[in-house]
C-alpha cells in the first residue's frame, strides 16, 4: 500500500491542547473542597485530597509530554509550533501552582484564624472562576481552527481573554485583602502560621496568575 | 512474426498495472471525502470506479499518446516493429516490477514515474540516448515539479475566497445563502465544462463549444437554483453555523470526488495502457506510423483495471486513510480535490502523465498555507523526493535487464 495522503496529515494538537486543559482544570477545581477540609481540619480527608490533586498534576504532566512528542520540526501547523509549547507550558503550571498549594497545605498542620476563612475561600472561588473562564477559550480553539482563523472567532477568543484578566484582577485585590487581614492577626497567631497561611495565599493568587499568562500566550497565537 | 504468448503477458501486465493503480492511486485521491465522512465507503468505492472508468474511457488517449510514442521515437522502429514490441513489453514488466517492490515495501512512489523511467531505460537500452525524445522527457519532468506547485497555489486560493466569502464574516450560513448556490454553480459549470467538453466530441462532430457551455451553463443554473431553495430552509443565529456550512460542502466534495475520479482515470490510466497501445498499433500495421490513433478499446481495457482494482483492494486503501485523516473537513477536502483534479485534467489534456498523488499532496499544503489544517507532516515531500530519484533509475535498470533478457531469448 503506497498511502501518501494518510500520512501527509498528522494529527491536530488542538484536540490534545483541550485535553489537557480539562485535566488542568480538574485538578484545580480540587483546591474548594481541599480548602474547606483545611478550615475544618479534617486530617484523613486533606491527605485523600492532595493525593487526588497530585495524581491529576501528573496526568496532566503525562499529557503535556504526549504533545510535545508529536510536535516534531517537520510539521507545518497553522498555529507556530514554539507559541504552542509555550501555551501548553504556562497550562501546566497552572496544574503545578494548585499542586504547591496542596503540598503547602500537606507539610504543617496549621490552623486557619476564624477571620481569615472568609477571604480564603472567597480567594479560592475567584481563583477557580479565572481558571474556569480559561477553559471556556481553550474549547473556543477548535472552532477557530475550523474556521481557519477567521476575525470573527478571533475576536471572539480575544474578549474571552479579557474575561479572563478581569477574573485575574479581582482575584488580585482578594488577595492583597487577605495578605492585609492576616498581618492584622500579628501577635495572635504564631509567625509560623503567618508564614505558611502567607505563603499558601501567594500560591492561590499563582494559580489565577499563570492563567492569565496562558490567555496571554493564546493572544500571542491568534495575533500572527 | 509475433508470438501470442507474449501479448498474453502484455495484456495482463498492463491490466495488473491498471489494477494497481486503482487499488492505490484512486484510493489516495479519494481519501480526503472518506475522511472528511462526506461519503460512505461504498458510495466512495462506486463513484470512484464510475468515473474514473468514464476518464480513462474519454480522455484517457491523451497521455496514452504520450507515453505510447511521445517518449521513444518511433521512426527508429520502421521496419523492425518487433523490437518495439518488446520493448514495450519490457517497460510494462520493469515498471510493474518496481511498482510491486514499492507497494510492498510500502515507498511512496508514482506509477508514472515508474513508466517514464522505464520508457528512458528502453530507449537507452534500444535505440539509444538518440532515440529518447529528450524535449518531452524535458516537459514530462518540469510537469510533475509544476503539477503540485500550481495545486497548491490553485487550492490556496480557492480556500482563500470560501474563507473570506463565507468563513470569515458574522454569519458564516448567512453568506452561505447568499454564497452557496453561486459556489455550487460555478463548481457544477466547470465539472460539465470538462465531462461534456473534453468527451464526447471524441464521438460526435456536432459537439461544438456553444452545445458544451449551453449545456453546462444549464446544468450550473438548476444546482445553483436547487442549492438556494434547499439552503433557505436552514435557520439563522444558531451554535453550529459551521458545522451546516461543512453539510453544505459536503455536497460540494462529493462533486469534487467525481471530479477527482474522472480526472485520474485520464491520466494514470496511460501508465498501464500507454506501453500496451504501442504495442497494438505496432501490430496492427505492421510498421510504425508517427500518426496513430489511439483505438478507444485500448483506455476502456485500463478502466477496466481500474475499476477492478478499486474493488478489490481499493476500498481497503481508503478505509485505512478515512480512519487516518479524520481531521479533514469537507470544505477542505472539497478544496483540496477541485484543485488537485483541476490540475490533473488540464495536464491529461495536454498529454502530460503527471502523478495525481503528488498533486493531491500539493492541494493540501496549499489550503495549510491558508491556515486551513491543523498540523501536516511535511516529511511527506522530502520522502517523495527521494522516491523519485529511486524510481527513475531503478525502473529503467529493471527494464534494461528485461529488455536484455527478451533479446537473448
Amino acid at each position: 500500500m503506497r498511502n501518501v495522503i494518510a500520512k501527509l496529515f498528522h494529527k491536530s494538537p488542538f484536540e490534545a491542547l483541550y485535553k489537557h486543559m480539562l485535566k488542568v482544570k480538574e485538578c484545580s477545581d480540587l483546591l474548594k473542597p481541599l480548602m474547606e477540609t483545611f478550615i475544618s481540619r479534617n486530617r484523613e480527608l486533606i491527605d485523600e485530597q492532595i493525593k487526588a490533586i497530585s495524581d491529576l498534576e501528573h496526568e496532566a504532566d503525562i499529557i503535556k509530554d504526549e504533545i510535545r512528542e508529536h510536535l516534531p520540526y517537520h510539521l507545518f501547523m497553522s498555529i507556530n509550533r514554539a507559541d504552542i509549547l509555550r501555551f501548553l507550558h504556562q497550562e501546566d503550571a497552572i496544574a503545578d501552582s494548585a499542586e504547591d498549594v496542596a503540598r503547602l497545605i500537606e507539610m504543617r498542620e496549621t490552623e486557619v484564624p476564624s477571620e481569615l476563612k472568609e477571604n480564603l475561600m472567597e480567594l479560592v472561588n475567584k481563583v477557580l472562576e479565572t481558571v474556569d473562564s480559561l477553559k471556556r477559550i481553550t474549547s473556543n480553539i477548535k472552532l477557530l481552527s475550523q474556521s481557519s482563523f477567521s476575525k470573527r472567532e478571533e475576536e471572539k477568543i480575544s474578549n474571552l481573554i479579557k474575561d479572563v484578566d478581569r477574573k485575574e484582577f479581582e482575584a488580585d485585590v482578594i488577595q492583597q485583602k487577605a495578605t492585609k487581614n492576616l498581618f492584622l492577626l500579628e501577635g495572635k497567631i504564631d509567625p509560623i502560621s503567618v508564614v505558611i497561611l502567607m505563603k499558601i495565599v501567594k500560591e492561590l493568587g499563582s494559580v489565577a496568575d499563570n492563567a492569565q499568562n496562558t490567555g496571554s500566550q493564546l493572544r500571542c497565537i491568534i495575533a500572527r | 512474426m509475433f508470438e501470442i504468448p507474449l501479448l498474453i503477458v502484455a495484456v495482463a501486465v498492463g491490466l495488473y498495472m491498471a489494477v494497481n493503480i486503482g487499488a492505490n492511486d484512486v484510493a489516495n485521491a479519494m481519501g480526503t471525502s472518506v475522511g472528511a465522512r462526506s461519503l460512505s465507503l461504498r458510495k466512495a468505492v462506486i463513484l470512484a470506479a464510475t468515473f474514473s472508468f468514464f476518464g480513462a474511457l474519454l480522455l484517457g488517449s491523451y497521455v496514452t499518446e504520450t507515453i505510447s510514442k511521445g517518449v521513444i521515437d518511433s521512426t527508429y522502429f520502421v521496419d523492425k516493429s518487433v523490437f518495439l514490441i518488446y520493448g514495450m513489453i519490457a517497460v510494462l514488466l520493469g515498471s510493474s516490477i518496481w511498482i510491486t517492490l514499492a507497494t510492498y515495501l510500502k515507498l511512496p512512489i508514482s506509477t508514472t514515474h515508474s513508466v517514464i523511467g522505464a520508457l528512458i531505460g528502453f530507449g537507452l537500452i534500444g535505440p539509444g540516448a538518440g532515440g529518447i525524445n529528450w524535449r518531452v522527457v524535458g516537459n514530462i519532468v518540469l510537469s510533475w515539479i509544476f503539477s503540485p506547485m500550481i495545486g497548491a497555489l490553485v487550492a490556496y486560493l480557492l480556500f482563500i475566497v470560501i474563507k473570506k466569502r463565507i468563513l470569515d464574516v458574522a454569519s458564516p450560513l448567512k453568506s452561505l445563502k447568499k454564497e452557496g448556490p453561486l459556489l455550487l454553480s460555478i463548481v457544477l459549470f466547470i465539472l460539465s465544462i470538462a465531462f461534456i467538453g473534453g468527451s464526447f466530441k471524441r464521438f460526435s462532430k456536432n459537439f461544438t463549444l456553444s452545445y458544451t457551455i449551453g449545456i453546462s451553463l444549464g446544468v450550473a443554473i438548476v444546482g445553483g437554483m436547487g442549492a438556494y431553495f434547499s439552503l433557505k430552509k436552514y435557520s439563522l443565529n444558531r451554535e453550529d453555523e459551521y458545522e451546516k456550512v461543512e453539510d453544505f460542502s459536503k455536497i460540494l466534495q462529493v462533486l469534487s470526488a467525481s471530479y477527482e475520479a474522472f480526472a485520474l482515470g485520464t491520466n494514470d490510466v496511460a501508465n498501464a495502457v500507454g506501453p500496451l497501445a504501442a504495442i497494438f498499433s505496432a501490430l496492427k500495421t505492421g510498421h510504425i506510423s508517427t500518426q496513430v490513433y489511439v483505438s478507444p478499446w485500448v483506455p476502456a481495457l485500463g478502466g477496466a483495471g481500474l475499476v477492478i482494482g478499486i474493488s478489490i483492494w481499493g476500498y481497503r486503501v481508503m478505509e485505512t486513510i478515512g480512519k487516518k485523516i479524520t481531521e479533514v473537513t469537507p470544505t477542505r477536502g472539497f478544496v483540496a480535490e477541485f484543485s488537485a483534479a483541476s490540475v490533473v485534467l488540464v495536464c491529461s489534456r495536454l498529454g502530460m502523465p503527471i502523478s495525481t498523488t503528488h498533486a493531491s499532496v500539493g492541494a493540501v499544503i496549499g489550503i495549510g498555507m491558508a491556515r486551513g489544517v491543523g498540523a501536516l507532516n511535511l516529511r511527506v515531500i522530502r520522502n517523495i523526493i527521494f522516491s523519485w530519484l529511486f524510481t527513475l533509475p531503478i525502473a529503467a535498470g529493471l527494464t534494461m535487464g528485461v529488455y536484455k533478457i527478451f533479446i537473448i531469448i
